[in-house]
């Protein structure tokens, strides 16, 4: 197969990133995210949604979430690589909006070829914020997985795992239908539908199961095709996801070495032991080894399809494993103020424990990556 | 160099199980905590019954609230509770290692006016080492005690002050004397009175969002000189004398016990094979460290050094109830098991961390263990 010279990631998408990291740093320092979701946190507070709607308003008038909505449908087209490179800058800063709910919904719009997906898309550009509504209750990542039916247009119901469901303006649901499983536009406002937030390790993200009780949808995809178009557009979104967790183990990685420079014991800055330098650079590597394979992925999506399985289940997997690890070290190597509430390092510890999960984890992926490269035998 | 004795708990101490078990099924609705973590479960009226029953500073002498037990029978007490989940985190300092440090160190009368109330379950102590500039590096603290009549001025701050909001006395190590080219001389132990001495006690909230540990802060607080633990500037050694008890515990590797023992529960009869694998795994880790352990208990009994041990032990059993959370919910997901193993899986998860820093980090460990090894 022949390579693409530019792995589909070229000025405009580095441009984007740029933008994206100067934004991100400017407006979500780390000091501002703690007060905002963290501040008077207690054991017995209610689950809220916390995000600033303001800054989310300003990212779609920047026209980010426009950015991989194809032209035809009022966007700007770019490739899935945009997409992860947002990913990552807003994972960098453990984000809290429906920023990766919506890229993630995008991949699946852009899938289906119906009018109403073409809609539904432009609504996205013009900032509507999605997410995905596809996992039923055994937390099953499999394409024809849903506890939600379809009947006569209108859906009843729960939809489990649902990210950000409470700052989705629509969501995207995976119904089973007498004719096999289809895809359905859903408003969550209304009185048929029902968000029961989840209590969550995450606190820069919100999580809840969605009931349906004869609510209204909007037929996205046709019954029978739903499977196969989730099935094609989840590579892209593993990578967006593994995007995400690269950016909060960058961020892990930096705020830790900083530390280590500054922290003094025995009267030296304690990234002089071997002992706490080189397990930084064994987060460092797997951080390295992780984007790669996220990006490689992304650009499997745009440039070579028939690798993008493969590359998306090795991004994941080893995401997830670097997840850990860079959220176990940070804490470890910041000593007693690392386990604090007060330390910013919990919030990224956080998230990453929650993105390892979040469509199948390490030992998921491998297992079906050992089917996908030695057959199902294997 | 490295050496454990072989030691087994001898077969009298099978009765003695026997009782813990029938103590705990009969305060049963003591047993709410959903984890086996020593440090995360504070409950006074626990440690009375535990006290009334004989059980908290069962190696003392009689003279002083003690059973004159031995420190295998302690280890079967403190397994058995561990492994229950049962409250302990109110008298466990005490019993562990402020108990052994006044029958070693301290004088008549502070043996006499701390140890039975102690071995009542009525009377709880902090460790106050750790300081903000000074957590591995614990010779660099400086908190200092400085002369006045009748006893000390005290000025400066501890910090990871286990329950200093809760307990009674906190064993403050102190410098009384500036530092000098050994800096292991001139520090000393105060014991502080938490409640009527003049300190700050400020909780500090943890990673889960609960508040265990505190910051200290001591500003000129008067300290009278009769609770000045044995001899001024003998405080590195007595400091290091506790480190056995506080390193070679159960505690050290049973602090996410249920999370274990839910899932073999939760998965029932028929295991995937990738849960019996792990189950076997950590089975197996468990039993070797529970033989550790044991052995070190033994070499305590017969008043050997085993600081090196300990350190072993710590090092090896912090690994693996670190580990025991992340693996079990990659071979069961919270959702997926009983409410009994989500209890004890998410409450593990979260408090997991301070499993490898509390007490001595790995890394501290193992340069403990490389030394004995010869290789500093």
């Amino acid at each position: 197969m022949p390579q693409s010279n530019n792995f589909g990631f070229g000025d405009d998408e580095a441009m984007l990133r740029d933008a994206a990291r100067k934004f991100f740093q400017a407006n979500c320092p780390p000091d501002r995210l703690h007060a905002q979701v963290a501040h008077d946190y207690s054991i017995d507070r209610p689950i809220e949604c916390i995000w600033d709607q303001a800054l989310w308003r300003q990212i779609t008038e920047l026209g980010w979430t426009a950015a991989c909505v194809p032209e035809a449908a009022g966007g700007i087209g770019m490739p899935v690589v945009a997409a992860v490179a947002l990913a990552e800058e807003a994972g960098k800063v453990a984000f809290p909006s429906p920023l990766i709910a919506t890229l993630c919904s995008t991949m699946v719009l852009r899938e289906c070829s119906s009018d109403a997906a073409t809609t539904a898309l432009g609504a996205v550009a013009g900032g509507q914020a999605l997410s995905l509504a596809m996992t039923n209750r055994a937390g099953s990542w499999d394409a024809d997985a849903t506890d939600v039916d379809a009947t006569g247009g209108t859906l009843n119901g729960t939809a489990y795992f649902v990210q950000d469901a409470g700052k989705a303006d629509r969501l995207l649901v995976k119904a089973r239908t007498a004719n096999g499983v289809g895809l359905y536009l859903v408003d969550p406002s209304i009185e048929q539908v029902t968000i029961v937030p989840d209590g969550i390790v995450d606190l820069t993200r919100d999580q809840a199961h969605v009931q349906f009780a004869h609510a209204p949808a909007i037929e996205l995809a046709a019954p029978g095709t739903g499977a196969a178009i989730v099935e094609r557009a989840m590579p892209a979104i593993l990578a967006i996801v593994s995007a995400d967790m690269v950016g909060a183990g960058e961020w892990l990685l930096q705020t830790t070495a900083e530390y280590a420079k500054t922290r003094t014991q025995f009267d030296r800055t304690i990234g002089f032991f071997q002992a706490v330098k080189h397990p930084l650079v064994n987060v460092m590597i797997d951080v390295d080894r992780a984007k790669s394979l996220a990006y490689a992925a992304a650009c499997a999506v745009d440039e070579e399809p028939d690798n993008a399985w493969m590359l998306a289940r090795m991004a994941k997997a080893a995401a997830s494993d670097m997840a850990a690890f860079s959220a176990n070290r940070a804490v470890q190597f910041h000593g007693g103020i690392g386990f604090t509430w007060e330390c910013y390092v919990h919030l990224f510890f956080k998230r990453q424990m929650h993105n390892q999960t979040l469509y199948g984890d390490a030992v998921y992926h491998r297992a079906k990556l050992a089917d996908l490269l030695m057959g199902a035998a294997a | 160099m490295l050496e454990l004795d072989l030691t087994f708990l001898p077969a009298d101490t099978e009765s003695l199980r026997t009782r813990v078990r029938q103590f705990l099924a009969h305060n049963a609705e003591f047993l709410a905590a959903p984890n086996s973590d020593f440090a995360t479960n504070h409950d006074a009226a626990f440690s009375r019954r535990l006290g009334g029953a004989g059980w908290i500073g069962m190696t003392w002498p009689r003279d002083y609230g003690g059973q004159n037990a031995t420190y295998l029978e302690r280890y079967v007490v403190t397994e058995e509770l561990l492994a229950a989940g049962a409250p302990v985190g109110a008298h466990w300092i005490a019993d562990r290692q402020t108990g052994p440090l006044l029958l070693n160190y301290g004088s008549e009368s502070q043996r006499t006016s701390y140890l039975p109330a102690i071995a009542r379950g009525e009377l709880f102590c902090s460790i106050g080492m750790s300081e903000p500039d000074s957590g591995s590096d614990l010779a660099s603290i400086r908190t200092t005690a400085t002369p006045a009549a009748g006893g000390y001025r005290v000025n400066g701050t501890k910090l990871w002050t286990t329950y200093a909001h809760r307990n009674h006395l906190m064993i403050c190590l102190v410098r009384t004397e500036p530092p000098a080219k050994n800096r292991h001389a001139g520090l000393s132990q105060l014991i502080v009175d938490l409640r009527t001495d003049d300190v700050q006690v400020r909780p500090i909230k943890n990673m889960a969002g609960k508040e265990e540990f505190n910051e200290v802060v001591f500003t000129d607080t008067f300290v009278p000189d009769d609770r000045l633990v044995g001899a001024p500037g003998n405080g590195w050694d007595q400091v290091t004398s506790e480190l056995a008890y506080e390193r070679s515990g159960p505690e050290r590797f049973l602090s996410s016990f249920q999370v274990f023992t839910e899932l073999v529960r939760a998965c029932g009869p028929q295991p995937t094979q990738s849960q019996a694998v792990l189950m076997g795994r950590i089975a197996a880790q468990l039993l070797s460290l529970r033989r550790l352990s044991i052995s070190v208990a033994g070499m305590l009994e017969q008043g050997k050094d085993v600081a090196l041990e300990a350190a072993l032990v710590k090092e090896l059993g912090n690994t693996l109830e670190e580990a025991i959370p992340e693996l079990a919910r990659l071979v069961l997901p919270a959702d997926a098991g009983t409410p009994g193993y989500a209890r004890a899986l998410t409450d593990a998860i979260l408090q997991s961390p301070s499993f490898t820093l509390r007490g001595g980090t790995k890394e501290i460990l193992r340069g403990v263990i490389a030394r004995g090894l010869g290789l500093r």
